[in-house]
């Protein structure tokens, strides 16, 4: 048994050293939706206050909007209030939008400023965790697709969720660039501008953000492939 | 290995850990329990987060969302220097659908600018003279009701011509408004919706008579005080007039407002045309002007001058129009909603005024945005107001922490305790200093204050210092502090950190 444990561990740890240099995905979020001249076409008419240029915008990124929010919040609920105010707010204040940034990255910031609010929110109002434990019913946390298995989705909702768990334990700022880096794929540059940051401001919170998330990480037994096999068995 | 090294078990995992320090940690963790089980942990968030990267939001009603945002946006207040020339070179049709009308009596009227003239409009029939109901012709055309949709603080109403007496608010906002009917603005706004996109409302103080109220004629005498009016657009036969002071002003476009206190009648228009009329003269008034006339001045000697940005401003407010309702559809595609704040305020309803500490308002169901600002703070909620809802009762207090503090005489406490914390406070900024020598901003601590004085734990507010150390630093000492008894209060302390 436990040399048999033993090899699984070699076996996975070289998993994990040889599969280290494998590129990071790009993540889909951070692809412009519109090209650069059809988005500045669109902003010029949606500054001149022409209602179907703001429903165009609106069609086009309310799901780049709203994943964004989802995966920073790591929950559904709220997200139709959430969305709605990301597009008032970027509405009332496209005047103001020069054309320094990419729409998206634009968009991305006002999301952004509208997740940390929620974050605070909770923080200040000590809601509970927003993810329940997976023992009563469904576990609402952003669902991956394509998995192989359902055991295999299963296990991954059950880490999902934990994962969520130990960010609710971050200070809202951290999670952010935690969540932009780890799960969006942006890197510095494109946090600082989401966050309207100076980049060596993210390197050192996103340093420290990831610091505090593997120690919560380490020590928490949810996370354990194995452990979460087990209590799939274990609930049903 | 007594304890796993975590930085270098999440270094491995993310794939940062060569050569040699690489190869010792492999080792190490192959012989030891504790660090694959950790490092099982660590690879299950990485393989989380890669999961996580394709993850797409749920389904939502996209369509009733948009809808709920146009919607919002509709009803923002309109920002005329920045969208006029657009709109007037986009769209002259708008240009004629949106009239503003705005009569005012005042006694220092000084005319510079005379952008309305005579007019060659025909003259009024003797059947619409001021301060009388037209001849209506056969057929008798079809009565209107007027539902109110705002009132901020207390009405008053008065049913067929008798003198207005107070009622309560619910009950005048479920009783629609015949022709003669008489309604006093107590306080507040009181506003009146006439037909679909067509609405009335009275300033505080302001009392008028609904002197006609029909499919062809709508007049509306003013008794004093000041109206301001939202016109949809109309057929030709169709009039609407404010009579005041023995005037008649007739709206030809989408928006007016009228206005009458003092010995003196003022017409602003901020965009469109009216015509203000007495039994001998027609003057068309146009848009960005203002006409003047002193107690017992004819038509004809009206000072004509241009309409100042704060003139323009008060007549363009936006009004928290519930759609393009009226009638009965209006009574039965809306809810009243009551929203107030607990101190005085400046509130909003999705982006149009709606008083200064409370308003029964009438909303179409869905969600909507109500905003309170006081004493620079602003404190916002959505409401969702269903289909079963009846009235919702939304009490939004205006935070102002120091001045709670101030009420309880805490504040010389507190700043006692800053000043006998300043070396601890210092500590702190040493040591962000010794980190980041650029380091300085203003750390906003904010906390609770219990009636036996002792602090809830103190959270920072906001922050342009950016350095976690320091802040998490000062709310330590924030902690320690204890006040005097009193009353429980939320507080918001600034300490700006300046190198020099």
């Amino acid at each position: 048994m436990r040399g048999g444990e033993r090899s699984d561990s070699q076996t996975q740890l070289r998993a994990i050293a040889g599969g280290a240099t494998a590129p990071r995905p790009l993540a889909p979020a951070r692809t412009p939706v519109l090209s650069l001249e059809r988005e500045r076409e669109l902003v010029a008419r949606c500054q001149a206050g022409e209602r179907e240029a703001q429903d165009e915008l609106y069609r086009t990124h309310r799901r780049l909007v709203a994943g964004n929010l989802y995966r920073v919040l790591g929950s559904p609920s709220e997200l139709e209030d959430l969305v709605q105010e990301v597009f008032v707010i970027a509405f009332r204040g496209i005047a103001r939008f020069r054309g320094e940034s990419r729409l998206t990255t634009w968009l991305y910031r006002i999301a952004v400023n509208v997740a940390l609010q929620r974050l605070r929110a909770r923080g200040r109002r000590r809601e509970p965790l927003s993810l329940p434990t997976g023992d009563s019913g469904p576990v609402p946390v952003p669902v991956p697709v394509n998995e192989e298995t359902p055991e295999l989705e299963l296990l991954r909702r059950h880490q999902i969720a934990a994962v969520y768990r130990l960010l609710d334990k971050l200070s809202p700022k951290k999670r952010v660039v935690l969540v932009l880096h780890e799960i969006d794929g942006l890197d510095v540059a494109e946090i600082a501008a989401i966050v309207g940051s100076p980049q060596v401001t993210v390197r050192t919170r996103l340093h420290y953000a990831r610091k505090e998330f593997y120690r919560l990480a380490a020590a928490d037994p949810d996370l354990d492939e194995r452990r979460a096999g087990r209590r799939e068995g274990d609930q049903r | 290995m007594s304890a796993c090294n975590h930085k270098a078990l999440a270094l491995l995992v993310e794939g940062h850990l060569d050569g040699r320090a690489r190869d010792a940690t492999v080792k190490h963790a192959e012989g030891c329990a504790q660090c694959r089980a950790e490092l099982r942990r660590l690879r299950g968030a990485r393989d989380a987060f890669s999961a996580l990267r394709g993850a797409e939001a749920p389904e939502l009603p996209w369509e009733k969302m948009g809808a709920q945002i146009a919607w919002q946006l509709g009803r923002e207040p309109a920002r005329p220097r920045v969208r006029w020339p657009i709109w007037a070179l986009g769209a002259a049709a708008l240009a004629t659908a949106a009239l503003i009308f705005w009569v005012s009596r005042r006694g220092d009227g000084s005319a510079s600018v005379a952008s309305a003239s005579p007019s060659a409009a025909p003259a009024m029939s003797p059947a619409s003279s001021p301060g009388q109901a037209p001849r209506s012709p056969e057929p008798a055309p079809a009565a209107l009701a007027a539902y109110p949709f705002l009132i901020e603080e207390e009405v008053e109403l008065g049913r067929a011509g008798a003198a207005p007496a107070a009622v309560a608010a619910e009950l005048v906002a479920d009783a629609p408004l015949a022709a003669g009917d008489r309604v006093r603005a107590v306080g507040g706004r009181v506003g009146l919706l006439l037909e679909p996109g067509t609405a009335v409302v009275l300033e505080p103080g302001a009392e008028a008579a609904l002197q006609s109220l029909d499919a062809r004629s709508i007049e509306i005498a003013l008794a004093h005080g000041r109206v301001t009016l939202e016109v949809a657009r109309r057929r030709p036969e169709q009039r609407l007039s404010v009579l005041a002071a023995g005037k008649r002003v007739t709206v030809r476009g989408t928006r007016f407002a009228v206005d009458l206190s003092g010995g003196t009648l003022v017409v602003g228009v901020g965009h469109g045309r009216v015509e203000l009329a007495d039994g001998g003269a027609v003057l068309t008034v146009d848009g960005g002007s203002i006409a003047e006339l002193g107690e017992g001045d004819s038509v004809a000697g009206a000072r004509v001058r241009a309409l100042t940005d704060d003139e323009r401003a008060d007549i363009e407010v936006t009004l928290p129009l519930p759609g393009a309702l009226a009638g009965a559809e209006l009574v039965g595609g809306t809810r009243l909603l009551r929203v107030g704040s607990s101190q005085a305020a400046s509130l909003t309803l999705d982006g149009a005024p709606v008083g200064s500490h409370q308003a029964l308002v009438r909303v179409l169901p869905g969600r909507h945005l109500f905003e309170a600002s006081a004493g620079g703070r602003r404190v916002s909620r959505w409401v969702d107001v269903a289909g079963e809802t009846g009235i919702l009762v939304v009490h939004v207090p205006a935070p102002s922490a120091q001045k709670t503090a101030a009420s309880l005489g805490r504040p010389q406490e507190i700043d006692r305790q800053v000043r006998g914390a300043g070396k601890a406070i210092k500590a702190c900024y040493a040591d962000g200093l010794a980190r980041r020598p650029d380091l300085e901003g203003t750390v906003l601590l904010k906390f609770e204050v219990s009636s036996d004085g002792r602090l809830a734990p103190v959270e920072v507010s906001s922050s342009t210092l950016d350095d976690e150390s320091v802040e998490s630093c000062l709310r330590a000492i924030v902690q320690k502090w204890r006040l005097p008894p009193g009353e429980p209060t939320t507080v918001i302390y600034p300490i700006e950190l300046h190198r020099n």
